[in-house]
């Protein structure tokens, strides 16, 4: 999936990340000091959220026009008929049954609504699933994060070839508006890697050319840009957020999440009018995302090798992790990236001279009347419920499955996928828990695969979370099996 | 609207189709897939002897056929805006894509329909490229079923046909390019199951299983050796996009690359926002480079370009592609390009041939045509297509 799927805008692609126990984190937050446009890193305050109805929040989701941009329907369904889309560069995306969608969507792709443009012509606009939805075995799962998304390439390749196929001004007015935008932040949006999100990067491409008061667009960007080489991402699960009292990696979604949200709205709604309709909804959409249960691990568990693995669970990981079982807990903790010590790019970005400006103009904003950006310098240790789903691991999606995630010297340095899509049971390794893959050497191949993830790249490091490495290969092997059930 | 205006117009439009509309086929139905079938490699082979044997009798029927037309143009305008040109549209369906298909079989009841055969030959010295290529085209004016038209007078007739032949010395440089167009009218111009003839020259297709072999000949020839063939061994790809069904193959042999293409179904858009100029060198039988470039008609908004490598029909994107055309003063096509692909380690250079500036008028959205490019003292054949630079007044 290329570009259709980047025309959302996943902002909660950056929510979490696997983080180890460690009895030190309080202490650490207690001596950081951190600027006061910062989180301090340690507990997460709750905030209670709006309330809202799941039922109207998925309908919202599937039908709304909350991204109110993009192709015309006739050119869409054109593209999607020929056998080309995939060999354009246009990823139109799966069609797969969706529960309860309108007729009118009809053999459109699940990442996908058909809303009205502005010109009064039926559009097809990306929706959330695009970076927030997969399909799993067959069947679509909502809110699972799509890990093998497509990033890599040029957007505006695919949406300006699409202009060919215009016919009459109201579809050329609708392409215009949706081609301009991704122009304009296309040249931040393009990750080294297929399978990462550079969600954070688009976000902030998006606000610097939003006006601070009227959210108009601006032609030129208003604000310091992000950089062009987005730190990538690992999107997380929405069922994550039944727990989370702050949204992303580095817990910068404070406050309402509902509002934080409609970030994902940023692309196309020109003025605080179009925001507030949205809001309108937005509690039911947050609503909805929290009543997702996670998928069950559909292959076979040794449960006794499982119970065996959650002594050691709760030895290493629960601190930061939670507990799971009768009497669940989450402690909704931040760690220091000197405790944690992956890869620190992300954090960089979001805490430097660019992440500066972003809070200033996201706090400030039509946005910051609800919410709050404040990106703490540490990263969010997630919950683990349905974590064999997740993989790959890390906030960078660098390391492949669970093993390799508890054997620090096991993580391949240059690797990739077998498979191209979660769709196949077989592509999927259930003794190491995550997607098969293979190592692949430095330098094969005299044209560059975006399919190799190297994590010698800048952002793309695998270093890190080295908790549970004293653990031999038999308590390790358990802990992988007790995982399973989480 | 009376006949006499009707005929003029519908006449000019398919002028105009055939320079736009067909263009566009080319162009956007290529680009958007049909260039990633994998070439065919053919041992087959191929007689190539006497193209221009056709042209005497088609300039003189081209001379007449413009004048008559040129005194229509404001026809056209028109009959863009007539309900009538909805009414027509109206009468045809939408073209099916049937699971099995012969290739390039005729298809005589859907409105619009085009074959184009082009090569590019290298004769036995190895040095003289040349480039032919013959089009047919046919536009439907009236429904299938409408004989009503037909049967009153021998003068009126349900499709306008158009055939074109031109051909360039990479040696000299210097062009024939040449054009036929016919009515229907007394069987002047046709369509059946097995042969497409305008005027003077007629295609005969045949099938065997996916096969597909086109002989081009005078009508009036009876000399055996006085043929073309073209032959293509494989099933065609075919895909949909909007209500025209294409499909394409390329057989590449030692000395020859030919290029076989057909599109059917409704009338093609003329309307695109975005130009789309693309320029695929063979590299080889089984690898090709395809690089496309896409700029909008306003001169705003972003130029792309994006390059991919086929081979053995396995597409992989090529990443960054520069694309620098140079022109001299005043040109509308520029007189070089050089395309550097840096994941390849390699660069591109194209002389372009004068045909593009001398065969470009107002008519026209672009050109396309054969090239080589030039890597490393190797001389690739290729296809390119381009537009005129000050494109959005067109």
């Amino acid at each position: 999936m290329r570009l259709f799927s980047l025309f959302v805008v996943c902002l909660s692609a950056t929510a979490c990340t696997d983080n180890p126990a460690d009895p030190n984190e309080a202490k650490l937050a207690d001596v950081v000091k951190p600027a006061d446009w910062l989180s301090p890193v340690g507990p997460v305050p709750v905030f209670e959220q709006r309330p809202g109805d799941p039922h109207t929040g998925r309908h919202a989701l599937l039908h709304e026009s909350y991204v109110n941009c993009g192709l015309p329907e006739r050119v869409f369904r054109e593209l999607q008929s020929s056998a080309s889309g995939s060999a354009s560069g246009l990823g139109l995306g799966t069609v797969v049954d969706v529960t309860g969608r309108d007729a009118a969507m009809d053999g459109l792709p699940y990442n996908t609504n058909r809303v009205i443009g502005r010109s009064g012509i039926p559009i097809v606009s990306s929706n959330c699933l695009s970076c927030h939805g997969t399909v799993l075995f067959g069947e679509l799962v909502i809110g699972l994060g799509n890990e093998f998304a497509d990033f890599t390439q040029n957007p505006s390749v695919a949406v300006e070839r699409a202009g060919a196929l215009l016919q009459g001004d109201a579809e050329a007015a609708e392409w215009t508006l949706f081609a301009d935008r991704i122009a304009a932040i296309a040249p931040y949006i393009q990750t080294r890697t297929v399978g990462v999100n550079p969600a954070p990067n688009l976000t902030g491409a998006l606000v610097a050319h939003r006006d601070v008061d009227t959210h108009a667009w601006m032609s030129e960007p208003q604000m310091l840009m992000p950089p062009t080489d987005p730190p990538p991402v690992s999107v997380p699960p929405w069922w994550r957020m039944q727990k989370k009292h702050a949204m992303f990696n580095l817990s910068e979604g404070r406050d309402d999440h509902a509002r934080f949200m409609l970030a994902a709205s940023m692309l196309c709604a020109d003025s605080v009018a179009e925001l507030d309709q949205i809001d309108e909804y937005a509690p039911d959409v947050r609503a909805y995302l929290s009543s997702i249960e996670p998928p069950a691990y559909p292959f076979e568990i040794d449960r006794e090798l499982a119970q065996r693995g959650e002594q050691p669970y709760l030895e290493h990981c629960s601190s930061c992790h939670g507990t799971y079982g009768a009497d669940p807990s989450y402690p909704n903790t931040v760690t220091a990236i000197d405790a944690v010590k992956t890869d620190a790019r992300l954090l960089e970005v979001a805490t430097g001279e660019f992440g500066r400006e972003f809070v200033g103009w996201f706090n400030a904003s039509w946005f910051g009347l609800r919410s709050k950006a404040a990106p703490a310098k540490g990263y969010v240790a997630p919950p683990l419920d349905g974590i064999w789903a997740t993989a790959p691991f890390l906030h960078n999606g660098s390391v492949p499955n669970l093993a390799t995630l508890l054997s620090e010297d096991q993580r391949p340095t240059r690797w990739r996928h077998i498979a191209s899509d979660a769709r196949d049971p077989d592509s999927y390794d259930t003794a190491n828990v995550g997607w098969r893959y293979e190592t692949v050497a430095a330098g094969a191949g005299t044209i560059p695969d975006p399919r190799v993830y190297d994590t010698s790249r800048d952002g793309y490091g695998n270093q890190g979370h080295s908790y549970g490495v004293e653990l031999d290969d038999a308590q390790k092997s358990a802990l992988v099996e007790y995982l399973k059930m989480l | 609207m009376d006949t006499s205006t009707e005929i003029s117009a519908q006449g000019c439009f398919t002028i105009q189709l055939f320079r736009r509309g067909l263009f566009w086929v080319l162009c956007v139905g290529l680009v958007l897939s049909a260039c990633d079938s994998p070439p065919q490699q053919s041992a087959q082979g191929s007689q190539s002897q006497d193209q221009g044997h056709n042209t005497d009798a088609a300039a003189e029927a081209l001379t007449e056929f413009s004048d008559w037309l040129s005194d229509q143009s404001s026809a056209f305008g028109e009959l863009l805006n007539s309900a009538q040109v909805e009414t027509i549209t109206r009468s045809f369906p939408v073209p099916e894509l049937p699971d099995s298909q012969t290739p390039f079989q005729t298809q005589p009841d859907q409105r619009f329909e085009q074959w184009t055969l082009s090569s590019l030959t290298r004769p036995a010295d190895g040095k003289d490229w040349v480039w032919h290529e013959q089009q047919f085209l046919r536009v439907a004016i009236a429904a299938a079923n409408a004989t009503d038209a037909e049967e009153a007078s021998n003068w009126r007739f349900r499709d306008v046909m158009m055939q074109r032949y031109q051909s360039y010395d990479f040696a000299s440089g210097s062009q024939v390019s040449d054009s036929v167009a016919e009515r229907r009218a007394l069987s002047l111009a046709d369509v059946t199951d097995d042969s497409v003839y305008v005027h003077d020259v007629v295609a005969l297709i045949s099938h065997t299983g996916c096969a597909s072999t086109f002989t081009l000949k005078r009508h009036s020839d009876t000399r055996a050796d006085d043929t073309e063939v073209w032959q293509s061994r494989d099933c065609p790809e075919r895909f949909r996009l909007g209500d025209t069904v294409f499909s394409g193959t390329r057989t590449v042999t030692d000395n020859d690359v030919r290029w076989v293409t057909h599109a059917y179904g409704q009338l093609p858009s003329l309307a695109g926002v975005v130009l789309i100029e693309q320029l695929e060198i063979v590299l080889s039988a089984d690898e090709e480079l395809l690089v496309n470039r896409s700029r909008r008609r306003t001169g705003s908004g972003p130029v792309t370009v994006s390059a991919t490598l086929v081979k053995n029909g396995e597409r992989q994107e090529l990443g960054e592609v520069r694309w620098q055309m140079n022109y001299a003063d005043a040109a509308l096509f520029p007189e070089s390009l050089v395309v550097q692909v840096p994941s390849l380690s390699q660069a591109y250079s194209i002389k372009v041939p004068a045909a593009f500036e001398n065969g470009f008028n107002n008519d026209s959205l672009g050109v396309r045509h054969g090239v080589l490019a030039e890597q490393d003292g190797m001389a690739h054949p290729g296809l390119l297509t381009l537009y005129p630079r000050n494109s959005d007044n067109l």
